[in-house]
Order: structure tokens, then C-alpha cells, then sequence
């Protein structure tokens, strides 16, 4: 319905409802005659009397699509109708009159009366371009005000707020994948005007406030509502929210707070929604976090039994009442009270003594003032009383706990799961979006703030406790319960709210999360627990929605992350933890052994999920790619963090060995070589479905989701095969299911330009490692058989044309190579001479297929302008022609058909030899450039020297050797290794980081990199441990982090000399 | 050809005939003997685009040359041949897991090899498939003109900070191509109603398209794939209808100023004209556009 939908917005849109009544209001006859401004289409009678006609005919047919539009316009009319029938002097600012609609009203939702209109008394301004208006409005039926039926048909029969959440929560979903959001966040704001201005009529109803929230989440889950880009301010809907203290805080918010906590759920639910646009003050402490520091009144339902207050200024007729006695919120429960809570013993605790309301704030001490909202049945009081929102709703938490030693005498919630799970989604929200108030991931001010905010709500948990052990005490007992039969409803809710607490708490107190889940059942650590099965089996895959999967899933991302990069400062010495702020928070108790057993129990529980899911129903494909891409890049990231760095032999022993458990089992379960009971299947079915990867242009964000699911599982194969390389591991299931499945990789390959790179990745990595042992490699075109091949043949001989992206050139290139070497024949032959083996045989050779170009005649004309090409794609290209001339000489003498490409490269060298005799450190990654185009052409004209003789061409070979003689005599020289680079480096880092070694730091030989600033060093594993430290970043470039650029650099330019000339 | 996105292929006419004529005069074209191609069924397969859509000969010959350019994907995308659906089953089991493997990518069937290769060259085939290209072509120049105009204008309406580094952000060259663009059409320089030609010319290329839905295609490859063709047109001219109600919104959007009547009355009489597309009964095939459903199924029928 996307069509309708925007038409629907469009529509709304164009009637600019703030503008044309800001207009209305303040129009003026004289001014508007002379005025020069651009005008509105409300100034023009034939334009208004024209939308009537047309917006009158929607509403006649009840079009649900045009029902914000005709609200809107019902409103403009209702404004002008007010300006009219306002005194002169009067219409100079907007004064609602929307009382006159609120009271008494009967049914759900009633437009504006024509009451206004009989006040209308002057007949002086007949000829007023406003009056003019009114007096042709269409009708609908006879006896009706017209405005006001327009307003009833889209305010009740079309239910314009449904429509509006529906917009709100499904289309502008949609809409926001264009321009990182700001369409969809657009399209928010107009409709939530059009709620904001409905506010002057409409009571304080459930759809206005679930529509207030759609609009303010945008029908996000928490985790993208936290991760979603800053909007500016103008296009942030929660901002725009708070800042409008006419309408929408007054008639939606302080309604909602007037009503709190007898109405508990609709405020937490507006706040939490607040909180989500992460509007703060200048000291990043969010608006939604101090409407709840502190709140002015408090709403709660008497007890049947309770006396103890009285009616007093009863002249003034508006239900005041006055405490007689101290009010409790909590009781403590006595331990011979606990099972018997009866009415006689409710009373006797409610009232205290003033000693103990001393002692304990949560009472509202007797003298205070307040207002009766409901007299029939339990009555209901809104208490003027200061308190703190945030210390309340922790001691709600604690005593929604079983065994709590405290009892909330007026609410009730001890059973309401509803309750409590909305209360720790508010912290968890609060939390997160507090740590984020001023940037995209938590920095060190608001990670300050948030534990500010945790010390708030602790405030009202007993001494022995704080928020967090609260919440970890629900969570834990909603583990242990939720798969028992009869458990309370909305357990379901409390995990996943619970989940998100834990989520918003990695960052900010990581030392406290680790120990606490290492006691949780819910991971089978030590052998015990492992609850996370049966949760699922219990619960979600039942009703098909999986967001406490995903939740988990997110846990154990922010787990990996912290470890990662708390991994040296929890490991060095105090000296260097001192200068870090937040050291006592990071939990340097948490040992490496706790932390290992910990992931490698959420790798196992992961590998489980990855196992079966293909089995479960989803009711969403959305959450479902959420689910696969989230483990897989978890997966991605734990390998490399452990083989990555570091060439010690024992992973364990590493900086990063607290993932070596969780990187043995993932190795152990996808690269055994046993076919039985494995998680590859589901593998392979992900990177095939990359195959059905839609292309639209309206779904962008499906076609997104899909794109990083392909590319993330082809990520986790690469990574897998070339670890299977470096381990030197016999031949994997994986890796022979992938040969086999050779004619899905290459549709992987046409089926989107974003996985081109990565399948030829694959496909090289896969043709690698089968010739890195003896038997036969399997063959990566057999399976395809030649007409397929062919047809892979022309999209791969396209290389990127026509986008030329060279990552892709090089990528194809280096595959090529790999297939010239590494045993796979007949692509070799297919490569060098444009025939398949098998059709040579058969037939007389085709004359198209045999006028068709090569690619080794493509890569020679390539060559033949080898000035104009970039380096790498040079160095690849070379590369191919040498290797391929070395594995099959006969290819040799297609060169000679080339009679450029020679004498080409053979010039190219002069032009090298300047940049190489440069001796300059700032142009370095130059020279090492130049010097490692100079090996491979030194190689390639080696073998044509070899051939040469092979063909008795003696003289051409003798002309070349007398080149080849200068130009070796001209680079002999070593030069450039600088020592005191490294010995500096190693010394100076050594003593920042004491107890660390720089070689764990250096790149290992699963995980290559092409000599340069990032050869020798693990730039981004580097980045994560290290840039803690200030010393990372250094002043201008002084820091760690240009340092192991430079040595890599200095290491690199030594690397391509020694491969010249060694 | 993005300077005038809602009609970017004008119909055939003198001057794009002989441009057509030049380009593909042997002088133009290396000789024939290269295998790769046959210019002479270009030429033909571009006539026959050029006169059953109605566009001028020079495009047409672009899309048929983009067509003949990714027909070695399209046909790998088609299906398996015998040799590789026997590799797959070898590979993933041929019980039940096996199947659905295969069953997961319904969009591709398995065809024997020969009958694969002769109707993926046969003459309706290709026609389809260039029909195909030049409904995808319209579309997608669109979109890209609506996201052009989107930069362009959010950059001309920028009045804070914020905005300018998001400008400052998107390519330059992006926003230069959306400036002429808009530029083209722009009278006066500071309000909304500068971009009322441009608004205008939106709702007229509205109005074509919603006139183009109920008249149908008029492509007609003998016959053949009638019933496939309308279809895709149809959902080709909702999603062009869609883009241009993006770009709608891009413009109005862009600015807090109220809007003239020249530019809401042209807007309100089409949409209501069409009952705001409430009661629109081509647009069932919007929901074809993801092959969501069936995909979720098929992983979990085994």
C-alpha cells in the first residue's frame, strides 16, 4: 500500500497545517493587501471553495487514505471559523477555545461545536476574505455543522489516529531508508502536527497516545531506536515534542504525569518514547530523565479501608482533600506478616508514625493537599507531593520481587509482569540513550551521566542492593519460570525487557554484567543452566517473533566488543589503569578464565540457534536476516580477533585469549572434516539465498538487510577457508560442499554487484587451500559443466566494467592467478586460450569462441599501457601473466603476439627507477609501490629469457640481457631500514603498556595485507585494545597509531627490496 | 536524459532516425567478424523496441546493447542445467533438505541444458527481455532524478548549521547534476513557489502514468507474454508513480513556507480525482515485488 500511503502524507503535507493557521490567526485585511509575500492558498477563495468541494467529496466517501488530509482541513476551517467570530482587537494571537470541546464529551472522539459561530456579533466585516469562506462550505447532510462533520467522519469513521500509527509505524519505517532517515523522520513530523493541532479538540484518548508514541519511535524495535543516526533537531520528533508547551506537553504529557501511577503504563510509555529521540540539556542529561528526577504530584487509588484524610475547602467545589495522616507507598514486610496480608493489617501499616517517615521518603507525610479524580468505587487521588520518579520506579521494581522485604501498598504490581517489564524497558532505554546523549556510541560524559542515572534509581533499593541486582533478579526469575506451565503472563516481556537493560549496561558498567551473567542460568556455563534452549522452545517459537533472541544476540555483540577492548587495560598493571577514567568500572576482578567460559558458552548456544533456526517459523524475514547476520558477524569477529594478531603459537596465551575457547569450538564445528551433525548446511543455505536477493526500488531497506546477510555469511566462509590454510588443516566438509556447490557460488556472483568482490574471494581462497594438500583438488568448474561455465566465463571476462571498481579488478585477477597455480586446469586452459578442454576435442574450434579475446590477451593489453593503469591493478595483472607463463610455457609465445606489451614494460622500468632511487620517507608507500612492480616485471621478462633459449632465439634474448644487466646494476643498493624505528617503538611501548608485547599486535598469516602502512600491524584489532590509552592517538600524529603505520611502511619498502633483489 | 526523467525516451523521430543510422553505419562498427555480436539483430531488435514502445531509435539501441551485454547473467540466473542440479543434490542431500535447497530458489528453474539455451535465444524471449530493460531503465532514471532533486533542494532550503555538513556530505557531483536539474525548471530564486513548474510537471507525469495504467502497455511481442508484459508494466508504472510522489514530497517538504494554489489545487484534483488511489485496483501487484512470502515458506515446508 505504499502508493496510498504517500499519497495520504503528500496530501497532508501540502496543506502545511502549522503555517496556514499560524496565517489564519494572524491575518489582517490591510496588511495582506499590501503585503509582497509569497501567499497561500488559503488567501484565494476560488482555491479554498475549490479544495471544499474536492475534500468534502473524500469525506462523503469515507476514504480512509485522504483522513489526515480532511482533519487537517476541518481544523484550518475551524480556525478561521474562530478568527471570524473573535473580536477584532482579539485576533492578534491564537487563543484556543478547545475547553468548550473537552467537557462532558459522549462520544469517543467530537469535533469542534458550532457554538463559537453564535458568538459571532459584528456585522462589520461581511467582505472579509475569511468570512467569504464559511458562507459556501459545502454539506454533508442538511441539519449538521459542516466542519464538525467533517471532523467526525475522519476523526470517528475513518479513525484518522489508527491511520496515523499505521503511517507512522509501517510506512515512514519504510520511507526511512532514504537519506539515513530524514524522509521518514519528515514525514513524522507533518503527521505529528497534525496529532498536536487535534489536540485543541480531542480528549486525552488511548489511540492519540499510542499514535504520540508510533510517531515518536517511528515503529522501531529498541536496539535501532538507539542505533538510529541523529536527526537534527528540527526533524527530531521527541524534540520537536518537548519544546511545545502550548499543546503537546500540557494536553498529552502532564495529563498522563497527572495520572501516574494510577495509570502507570501510558506515561512510562510516553517518556520511554521521549527518551528515545535523546533530546538533552547542555549537560547531557536527557529531558525525559528530568521530568522524572523530579515529579510534583503523585496519582494513586486509596485503599477501601483508608481514613485518613478529609474534604476541606469544600466552598470551592473542586473535590480538595487533605492527608490526616502519613501516606505510604511501601510497607516492609514483617517476617510474621508476609502470607497474610489481610485488610486489618494493610491498615495498620499504611499509617505511620512521623519517626518512621523520617526515616523513609516514600511516604507522603499527612498535611498534604490534593484532588479527588474519582469519587464512585476506590477513590482516586492526585496528591500534591514532590518525589523522585526515578527512585520511586526502582522501589516498585524491588518490590515486584517475591521475596522482597518491601510492599507497595497502593499499586499492586507485585504480579503485574506488564508493569514491571515496561519500568525496566524505561531504565534500559534511559540508560542507553543517556550513555548516547550527544554522540552515536557511548563516550566517556555520558557514560558518567548513566551511572548517575543507575545511582538515582538506586536510591530507593535497599542498602545491600542496587538497581541492577533488582533487575538481575527479575531476569533470573523470569529464566527459571518462564518454561514452567502456568507461568504469569508476560514473562516473555520481562526477558526481553530485561535483555535490553543488560544491552544498555555493557558500556557503562561491563564489570558488573560479566560476573553476573557468569551466575546466571541462562548460558550453560560450568555445566549448569543453559535455560536459553528451552526459553526459546518454550516461548518464541511458538508465536514466531524472536526479539529476545535478538536481544541475546545484541548481549553477546556488546560482549565481544568489551572484551576486545578492555582486553590490555584490564590485563596491565595499575600504573597504566590509573589514567583511565573509567578503570574501576571496567572490572578488572573479572577473570580471563570467567570471561572464556562465558563466550564460549554463548558460541555454543549460537551455533544451537544457527543449527535449527531454518526449522522455525518467522513471522518476520526482517528478523530473521537481524538474527543470521548478527551471529555470523559475531562469529567473523571472534575468529579474527584470535587468529588475526599475534603468530604465538597457544591462542590462549594471547591478549585475546579469553576467545580462544569460543574460536576452537567454531573451528572445531565448521571446519571438521566429518560430514554429521554440522551447522554448515544452514551455512550453505544462507550464502545460496543470496541468490534470491530482491532489487527494488521502494524496499530499500529489505533489499539492504539481505545484501549484509549475503555478505556477512560469504565473509565467514572466506575467513574459515584461509584459517583452514594457515592451521594447515586437512581438507574440511565446508570447504568440498562449497566446491560441489560451485554452480550456486557463481549465480551468488551475478545475482547483485555487492558480492562480486567476495565470491571471487571465496572462490580464490576455496582453489588455494585444496592445492595446499596432496590429493587432486577438487575441480571448481566440473561441477558446472560448459555451458554454465562458459556463460560464468563471459560475466567474470567483464571484470567490473562498466562501474570499474578497482577492488573487484584486483580481486578477479588474483582469483585468475590462483587458478593458473594451483592445479585447476582446465579454467587455466580456459583462461589462456578461450576454449574449454572438453569442446576442443569434440568439435573443430568455433569460430566465434576463437575470435573471441582471451583474458590473457586482455591482461597483455592491458599491460601495453601499463602507464595508465593503477598501481595494484599493474601488480595483479603482472602477476597473472607471470604466473601463468611459468605454469604454462607455451602461453609464452602468445607474448610475442603482443608486440607492444615487451618493450612497454621493458620502458615502464626507467619510469620506476626514478621513483625507487627517491629517498624520501613521506613518499615511501610510493617507492614500495614502484618496487614491487619492478620484481614483477623482472619476473615476467626472466621467464621470456628462459623461453628465448628454450626457442634458440638468441638474439633477442641477447639484446634484452644487456638491458636487464644495467637495470640490475642500477638497484642493488639496500637502503632505508631505519632500526631505531623499531627498536624505539618496541621500547616506548613497551613501557606505556607494561606486561604487553608489540608482536601481538602484528598481522598473522591467515589474514593477508598488501605492503603498505597496514602490512606489519593489525591496524583495527590495534585500534580496539590500544585507543584507551591517550598515548594511541598522541598529539599531531605522534601517537601508537602513526607509529605502527610507520614501521609497517619502513618493514614494507624493505619486504619489496628483498623480493627485487633477493 | 536526467533532465527529463518523466520522459526520458521521446517517441521516434526524424533527426533520431539518422542519428540512429550514423551509429550504426559500418564506419561506427568494427566489422562483424568479431563473434561477440551481430549488429545486423541489434539493429532489427532496436527497431522493433524503438517502434512497439514508442521511443526514439538512439535509446532503444542503448537498451538493446545493455541487454545484450548481461544476457550472460540473465541466463545464468535463469536455472541448472542437468550437470549442476546433480552436483547441488550430491552436495546437500537428495532427501528432503536436498529439495528445499533447490525449492529455495524458486525464481530459478531447472531446465534441461539444450531447451534452456534455445528459448533463452529465441526471438520472444529476447523481445521480453528487452521490454523488460526499458521498463526497469524508465524506472530507474526516476529514482535517481528524485533522489538528485532531493539533495538539490533540501541544500537550497538549508538554513542551519546541521544541514550545510550534510550537504557538505553528499557528493558534490550529486548535488551539481541535481542542481541543473533543478535549475531547469526554478523561476525566482527564495520560496517554494520558484518550484511550482517543477511540481506541475510532477502531477502531469502523474497523470500520464495513471492514464498509461488503464490504457495498457500497446507492446505486443507477437502475441507472446502478453499477460507477463502487462503485468510488469503495470507494476513498472505504481513504482514510477511512487518516485514521483517521493519527489513530490522531497519538494513541498523542503520548506517551512506555505504552499500556493497553483501548486496544492493541480495535486488535490488528480488525487481525488483517483479517490486518493484508495479504490485503485491495479495495485494487488505492489505486494509482487518482494518474493518474501514465498521464500519465509519454502524453508519451512520440509
Amino acid at each position: 500500500m505504499y502508493l496510498q500511503s504517500l499519497v495520504s502524507i503528500v496530501s497532508l503535507t501540502m496543506l502545511k497545517l502549522p503555517v496556514t493557521i499560524r496565517l489564519v490567526c494572524s491575518y489582517d485585511d490591510r496588511e495582506s493587501r499590501h503585503s509582497s509575500k509569497p501567499t497561500s492558498f488559503i488567501f484565494d477563495s476560488s482555491a479554498v471553495n475549490e479544495i471544499n468541494t474536492l475534500l468534502f467529496g473524500a469525506a462523503r466517501d469515507y476514504l480512509l487514505v485522504a483522513s489526515p488530509t480532511i482533519f487537517a482541513w476541518s481544523m484550518i476551517l475551524q480556525a478561521v471559523r474562530e478568527v471570524v467570530n473573535m473580536p477584532r482587537p482579539a485576533r492578534k494571537s491564537h487563543q484556543t477555545t478547545a475547553e468548550d470541546f473537552l467537557e462532558d464529551s459522549q462520544e469517543p472522539f467530537e469535533g469542534p461545536s458550532n457554538a463559537s459561530r453564535q458568538r459571532s456579533t459584528s456585522s462589520d466585516r461581511d467582505s472579509s476574505v475569511l468570512e467569504k469562506m464559511l458562507q459556501s462550505l459545502p454539506k454533508i447532510s442538511s441539519d449538521k455543522d459542516p466542519i464538525r462533520q467533517l471532523a467526525e467522519i475522519a476523526g470517528n469513521d475513518c479513525e484518522v489516529f489508527n491511520v496515523v500509527l499505521e503511517l507512522a509505524t509501517n510506512f515512514c519505517k519504510l520511507a526511512s531508508f532514504e537519506s539515513p532517515g530524514k524522509v521518514g523522520a519528515k514525514m513524522r513530523i507533518v503527521l505529528l502536527e497534525l496529532v498536536r493541532y487535534s489536540l485543541e479538540w480531542v480528549q486525552y484518548l488511548p489511540e492519540v497516545i499510542l499514535a504520540a508514541e508510533g510517531l515518536l519511535t517511528g515503529g522501531d524495535n529498541f536496539y535501532s531506536i538507539i542505533e538510529r543516526a541523529r536527526l537534527p533537531p528540527d526533524l527530531n520528533a521527541a524534540a520537536e515534542f518537548l519544546r511545545d508547551h502550548e499543546l503537546l506537553v500540557p494536553r498529552l504529557l502532564n495529563v498522563a504525569y497527572a495520572r501516574f501511577p494510577f495509570e502507570t503504563i501510558p506515561f512510562l510509555k510516553l517518556v520511554k518514547a521521549l527518551s528515545a529521540g535523546r533530546d538533552c540539556d547542555d549537560d547531557g542529561i536527557l529531558h525525559a530523565t528530568t521530568v522524572l528526577e523530579l515529579m510534583g504530584s503523585i496519582t494513586v487509588m486509596l485503599p477501601n479501608n483508608f481514613k485518613g484524610y478529609d474534604t476541606f475547602r469544600e466552598d470551592q467545589n473542586d473535590n480538595q482533600v487533605l492527608l490526616t495522616s502519613d501516606l505510604r507507598l511501601f510497607s516492609e514486610r514483617r517476617t510474621n506478616t508476609i502470607f497474610s496480608g489481610t485488610g486489618s493489617r494493610n491498615q495498620l501499616a499504611l499509617t505511620v508514625s512521623s519517626n518512621d517517615a523520617t526515616r523513609d521518603e516514600m511516604v507522603i507525610p499527612f498535611g498534604t493537599t490534593g484532588r479527588v479524580i474519582r469519587e464512585e468505587g476506590p477513590v482516586v487521588v492526585q496528591w500534591i507531593y514532590e518525589y523522585s520518579g526515578l527512585k520511586f520506579l526502582g522501589r516498585l521494581l524491588e518490590s515486584a520481587l517475591p521475596h522482597s522485604v518491601f510492599v507497595d501498598n497502593l499499586l499492586h504490581c507485585a504480579t503485574n509482569n506488564g508493569v514491571v517489564a515496561e519500568i525496566i524497558g524505561l531504565f534500559a532505554m534511559l540508560l542507553s540513550a543517556t550513555a548516547r546523549a550527544r554522540v552515536e556510541r557511548p563516550d566517556p560524559e555520558g557514560i558518567e551521566a548513566a551511572h548517575k542515572l543507575l545511582n538515582a534509581a538506586s536510591q530507593g533499593v535497599r542498602r545491600n542492593g542496587d538497581i541492577i541486582t533488582v533487575i538481575f533478579d527479575h531476569f533470573e526469575n523470569a529464566v527459571q519460570e518462564i518454561h514452567l506451565p502456568g507461568t504469569t503472563d508476560g514473562a516473555l516481556d520481562v526477558l526481553i525487557s530485561s535483555v535490553q537493560f543488560i544491552w544498555a549496561l555493557v558500556p557503562v558498567v561491563p564489570g558488573r554484567v560479566w560476573p553476573l551473567l557468569a551466575r546466571s542460568k541462562l548460558l550453560n556455563v560450568d555445566g549448569r543452566g543453559g535455560r536459553l534452549g528451552d526459553i526459546l522452545a518454550s516461548t518464541e517459537i511458538i508465536i514466531g517473533r524472536f526479539e529476545f533472541l535478538s536481544g541475546c544476540i545484541r548481549v553477546f555483540e556488546a560482549l565481544v566488543e568489551d572484551a576486545i577492548t578492555h582486553a590490555v587495560a584490564r590485563t596491565s598493571p595499575s600504573s597504566s589503569l590509573s589514567r583511565t577514567p573509567t578503570s574501576d568500572t571496567i572490572g578488572t576482578g573479572v577473570t580471563a578464565k570467567a570471561m572464556s567460559d562465558i563466550l564460549l558458552a554463548l558460541v555454543r548456544a549460537m551455533v544451537d540457534v544457527l543449527e535449527s533456526f531454518s526449522n522455525w517459523k518467522f513471522t518476520s524475514l526482517d528478523e530473521k536476516q537481524g538474527i543470521v547476520s548478527g551471529i555470523l558477524d559475531i562469529f567473523n569477529n571472534i575468529l579474527h580477533f584470535v587468529y588475526g594478531a599475534d603468530n604465538h603459537t597457544k591462542p590462549e596465551q594471547k591478549l585475546t585469549g579469553m576467545f580462544a575457547a569460543a574460536a576452537k569450538h567454531l573451528t572445531e564445528v565448521f571446519l571438521s572434516s566429518s560430514a554429521s551433525n554440522l551447522p554448515v548446511q544452514p551455512l550453505l543455505k544462507i550464502l545460496a539465498d543470496g541468490v534470491s536477493t530482491p532489487y527494488s526500488t521502494i524496499f530499500i531497506g529489505g533489499t539492504q538487510a539481505w545484501i549484509r546477510q549475503t555478505r556477512i555469511a560469504l565473509k565467514y566462509a572466506i575467513a574459515l577457508i584461509r584459517l583452514a590454510s594457515s592451521q594447515g588443516l586437512s581438507r574440511s566438509y565446508l570447504e568440498m560442499e562449497l566446491f560441489k556447490l560451485s554452480p550456486i557460488l557463481v549465480r551468488v556472483y551475478t545475482a547483485n554487484d555487492a558480492y562480486k568482490s567476495l565470491v571471487v574471494e571465496l572462490l580464490e581462497a576455496m582453489v588455494t587451500d585444496a592445492a595446499s594438500v596432496d590429493e587432486e583438488p577438487p575441480s571448481l568448474l566440473g561441477p558446472l559443466g560448459s555451458d554454465s561455465a562458459k556463460l560464468f566465463f563471459n560475466v567474470l571476462a567483464d571484470f567490473s566494467l562498466p562501474l570499474e571498481d578497482e577492488d573487484l579488478d584486483v580481486n578477479i585477477w588474483n582469483l585468475m592467478s590462483a587458478v593458473m597455480s594451483k592445479r585447476q586446469q582446465w579454467f587455466a586452459i580456459y583462461l589462456l586460450t578461450g576454449n574449454v578442454p572438453r569442446d576442443s576435442l569434440k568439435k573443430p574450434i568455433d569460430k566465434a569462441d576463437a575470435t573471441r579475446r582471451t583474458v590473457l590477451s586482455k591482461a597483455l593489453d592491458g599491460l601495453s599501457r601499463i602507464d595508465k593503469l593503477s598501481s595494484r591493478t599493474a601488480r595483479a595483472m603482472l602477476k597473472f601473466v607471470a604466473v601463468s607463463g611459468d605454469f604454462w610455457p607455451w602461453s609464452i609465445s602468445e607474448w610475442q603476439n603482443h608486440s607492444t606489451f615487451l618493450k612497454r614494460i621493458f620502458d615502464y622500468i626507467t619510469t620506476l627507477q626514478t621513483l625507487i632511487s627517491v629517498n624520501d620517507t613521506s613518499k615511501a608507500e610510493t617507492t614500495c609501490d614502484a618496487l614491487q612492480l619492478a620484481s614483477l616485471i623482472g619476473e615476467v621478462l626472466a621467464l621470456y629469457l628462459h623461453q628465448c633459449r628454450q626457442w634458440g632465439d638468441i638474439s633477442s634474448a641477447r639484446t634484452l640481457l644487456a638491458r636487464v644487466a644495467n637495470y640490475a646494476k642500477n638497484a642493488v643498493t639496500m637502503q632505508g631500514y631505519n632500526p631505531s624505528l623499531h627498536s624505539n617503538l618496541r621500547r616506548n611501548f613497551e613501557s606505556r603498556f607494561p606486561g604487553c608485547k608489540l608482536s601481538s599486535f602484528e598481522r598473522t598469516k591467515s589474514e593477508r595485507a598488501p605492503l603498505g602502512s597496514y602490512y606489519v600491524y593489525c591496524m583495527d584489532i590495534s585500534e580496539k585494545m590500544l585507543s584507551y590509552d591517550s598515548s594511541w592517538l598522541g598529539v599531531r600524529g605522534s601517537g601508537f597509531h602513526e607509529e605502527f603505520k610507520r614501521a609497517s611502511l619502513n618493514l614494507s619498502l624493505i619486504e619489496a627490496r628483498l623480493v627485487s633483489f633477493g | 536524459m536526467l533532465c527529463r526523467p518523466f520522459s526520458a525516451f521521446p517517441p521516434p523521430n526524424e533527426h533520431s532516425k539518422r542519428a540512429f543510422e550514423t551509429r550504426t553505419a559500418a564506419i561506427h562498427v568494427t566489422s562483424t567478424t568479431n563473434g561477440n555480436y551481430n549488429i545486423e539483430e541489434i539493429k532489427q531488435d532496436a527497431l522493433w523496441l524503438s517502434n512497439e514502445a514508442k521511443i526514439d531509435e538512439v535509446s532503444a539501441l542503448r537498451i538493446t546493447i545493455i541487454e545484450r551485454q548481461s544476457s550472460s547473467s540473465a541466463q545464468l540466473l535463469r536455472g541448472f542445467s542437468d550437470t549442476e542440479i546433480a552436483s547441488i543434490q550430491d552436495a546437500v542431500g537428495n532427501d528432503a533438505s536436498g529439495s528445499s535447497f533447490l525449492l529455495a530458489m524458486s525464481s530459478m528453474r531447472a531446465a534441461p541444458s539444450n531447451a534452456q539455451h534455445n528459448t533463452f535465444n529465441s526471438l520472444t524471449s529476447r523481445k521480453l527481455r528487452l521490454v523488460m530493460h526499458y521498463l526497469s531503465e524508465r524506472r530507474h532514471i526516476i529514482k535517481v532524478a528524485e533522489v538528485l532533486v532531493r539533495a538539490a533542494v533540501s541544500e537550497a532550503f538549508s538554513t542551519t548549521n546541521n544541514d550545510r555538513n550534510a550537504a557538505a556530505n553528499t557528493k558534490a557531483w550529486v548535488l551539481g547534476i541535481g542542481k541543473t536539474l533543478l535549475n531547469a525548471r526554478r523561476v525566482g530564486e527564495d520560496s517554494i513557489g520558484g518550484f511550482q513548474p517543477l511540481v506541475a510537471e510532477c502531477i502531469d507525469a502523474l497523470q500520464t502514468r495513471a492514464d498509461d495504467l488503464e490504457r495498457g502497455s500497446g507492446i505486443s511481442i507477437d502475441g507472446d507474454c502478453d499477460d507477463e508484459i502487462e503485468l510488469e508494466w503495470g507494476k513498472c508504472l505504481l513504482l514510477e508513480l511512487s518516485h514521483i510522489g517521493q519527489m513530490v514530497f522531497g519538494i513541498i517538504s523542503s520548506t517551512q513556507d506555505t504552499i500556493p494554489s497553483s501548486v496544492i489545487l493541480p495535486w488535490l484534483r488528480f488525487i481525488c480525482k483517483y479517490q486518493f488511489f484508495e479504490r485503485f485496483q491495479n495495485v494487488g501487484h505492489e505486494l509482487t515485488l518482494l518474493p518474501m512470502n514465498n521464500f519465509a515458506d519454502e524453508y519451512t515446508d520440509t
